[in-house]
């Protein structure tokens, strides 16, 4: 589905990665761990381009990914993110967030259709009594659904999360991750998600990256990264136990 | 060797008188040692301790924990390394990095005034990637309300120059060229650029705070990755919309201008008639084909350079109000000096 070989990224001459090689597997949650300024966000945004790898090949669905993206590329409507701050467009609403992909992708396609589709999203996410409000009259779990109603609307083959329990508390996250599960089970929906938090690991991974000082530090499944015996692996799954 | 006791209520009220207190027992005496007893080690204290030890450092014997503690030297921190300290850049190399980077910035202002007006005439073949209605409500936004502003300020600068002029034309008996005079004035000159000005304050400055707020929120990020191309989802509408609303608002400048050269002449007993036929007779199409231009060029400036302050931003809300004042200063600065290029040329 998506494979990273070699790949090193970093902004200007500081280089943040080095290295990189993994792969992901149809419909996997596939989770990106590590400290905090390891390099996460960075691996996420030179995969989907935002700024681009200085080496390295990534391949989407067997079509190696190459930036700057044709003219006529489909890759922007065959993946999904869900950014940190949400990053809803604070100038429409809920539903019409929701309905911006298919209206800019597809201008002649009838509007009342696309409130359709956005509606149903909305409803999938549990957000549709509030389609007509605003993002900043949301709270940040709502932002967070919203977010997702919008990256599914496409139909997407896979979905970037990033850190998408920070600032919330741990019910409202756990609601979240269920509804992610819940989701990932019914779409088949590849998932690729950055967090560190422990809690969300353990309820969602499948597969488990780990970068430590720019490189990947363990790449395997969640019950092989639980059983590891890499001293940083382990303290990550145990910090009170293994401390500094 | 004596020992000095650090007193154990140090505060910031009280931190200068026991500092003058300890500095007058250090000048007496030749080696220092500190007695912590009881001490806590809060902010201003350890601030104390570091500023006796920096101004008597022959004389202070004081332990490595304490040292370490208080100059904040952590095992990651190479304070203490003696470091070669490192030469400035010499002049000519950052005068070089900073034509280089003044260069680029130039160069990406360019990409900006192309990227706006090729995915403009693109949008009229295709109509992907631009809200619906966006270019009414923008026009609306930036048009319409506008109106009122525009107005006034054409008339009341109309008003006061027609004004100034009479009383010197008067001392000659020329008061009847103030319809002549006004109507040039406006036409040529001030109707476009009082217009330009107020379209900087207005416009220009509410793009770079929104473009900026979109990059600060990653909205900007996020239009690229659902495939949506940032500079045509915003700067299309806005584009048709000022290129449509400008000659309407100028032209809306220039009959208040005029209206205020109307009144003055009023005053001076001139009759109506004889305005309105100097007036016609000034009124030249070339004026205002030219007039027509300058503006609409005005505007595109604006928007870029609204455009590429808002995309410009790093960091927080500080960072977008910077941006927004940059971008009517810089704005403006250029509808000037651009109105001034369009004078040399036409009328020299
Ligand atoms: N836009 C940027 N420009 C320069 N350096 C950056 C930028 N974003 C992040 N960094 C640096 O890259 C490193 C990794 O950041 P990031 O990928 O955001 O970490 P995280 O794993 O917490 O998501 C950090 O050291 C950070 O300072
Ligand atoms: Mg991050």
């Amino acid at each position: 589905m998506l494979k990273v070989e070699n790949l090193t990224a970093g902004y200007g001459n500081n280089i943040i990665l080095e290295d990189i090689s993994f792969s992901i597997e149809n419909g996997e949650r596939f989770v990106v761990l590590g400290e905090s300024g390891c390099g996460k966000s960075t691996l996420m945004k030179a995969i989907v381009g935002l700024n681009p790898p200085i080496s390295g090949n990534v391949f989407f669905k067997d079509n190696e990914i190459i930036h700057p993206l044709p003219e006529n590329t489909t890759f922007y409507k065959e993946i999904g993110i869900l950014y940190q701050s949400s990053a809803l467009m604070t100038s429409l609403t809920l539903e019409e967030n929701v309905m911006l992909p298919i209206n800019m992708h597809y201008p002649d396609f009838p509007l009342k259709n696309a409130k359709d589709i956005a509606c149903e999203k909305l409803a999938m996410v549990n957000l549709y009594q509030h389609r007509d409000k605003y993002p900043q009259e949301l709270s940040g779990g709502m932002k967070k659904r919203g977010a997702l109603a919008r990256a599914l609307v496409m139909d997407p083959d896979i979905i970037f999360f990033d850190e998408p329990q920070a600032g919330l508390d741990p019910v409202t996250a756990r609601d979240l991750d269920m509804l992610f599960i819940k989701l990932n089970e019914q779409l088949k929906t590849t998932y690729f998600i950055v967090t560190h938090e422990l809690l969300s690991i353990k309820r969602s991974a499948q597969k488990v990256l780990m970068l430590a000082d720019k490189k990947v530090l363990f790449f395997g499944t969640f019950e092989e990264a639980m059983q590891s015996d890499i001293y940083k692996v382990k303290r990550f799954f145990n910090v009170d136990k293994y401390g500094k | 060797m004596i020992t000095i006791k650090i007193p154990s209520d140090i505060n910031f009220e009280n931190a200068m008188s026991v500092y003058s207190d300890i500095s007058s027992q250090i000048s007496e005496n030749e080696e220092i040692g500190f007695d912590m007893e009881g001490v806590v080690l809060n902010s201003i204290t350890k601030a104390l301790i570091r500023k006796i030890c920096v101004e008597h450092p022959n004389k202070i014997c004081i332990d490595e924990e304490l040292k370490k503690e208080v100059f904040y030297a952590h095992d990651d921190d190479s304070r203490f390394d003696e470091k070669e300290p490192v030469d400035p850049e010499p002049f000519i190399e950052s005068l070089g990095s900073r034509i280089y980077a003044l260069y680029g910035k130039i160069l990406f202002f360019f990409v900006i005034i192309v990227d706006m007006v090729f995915y403009s005439v693109e949008f009229l073949f295709n109509r992907k990637f631009v809200l619906k209605h966006d270019t009414t409500r923008n026009a609306y936004q930036i048009g319409y309300k506008a109106i009122p502003i525009v107005f006034l300020l054409a008339f009341l600068i109309g008003f006061t120059i027609a004004l100034q002029a009479a009383i010197q034309l008067a001392q000659f008996g020329g008061q009847t060229y103030i319809a002549t005079m006004s109507t040039m004035i406006m036409t040529k000159e001030l109707g476009p650029l009082i217009t330009a000005i107020i379209i900087a304050g207005r416009t220009g400055s509410s793009i770079a705070a929104e473009i900026g707020t979109m990059v600060v929120m990653e909205e900007v990020d996020a239009l690229k990755t659902m495939g949506i191309k940032p500079f045509k989802f915003l700067l299309v509408p806005k584009f048709w919309a000022v290129t449509l609303v400008m000659p309407i608002l100028t032209t809306i400048a220039n009959i208040a201008g005029i209206t205020g050269g109307l009144i003055v002449s009023t005053i001076y007993n001139i009759p109506f008639g004889a305005f309105i036929s100097q007036m016609l007779e000034a009124l030249l199409m070339k004026d205002i084909f030219w007039g027509t231009v300058k503006s609409i060029s005005f505007a595109w400036v604006i928007l870029a350079v609204g455009c590429f302050k808002g995309l410009n931003v790093r960091g927080g809300a500080d960072a977008v109000g910077r941006a927004t004042t940059e971008s009517v200063v810089v704005s403006i600065f250029m509808v000037v000096a651009i109105d001034a290029l369009f004078s040399i040329i036409l009328y020299t």
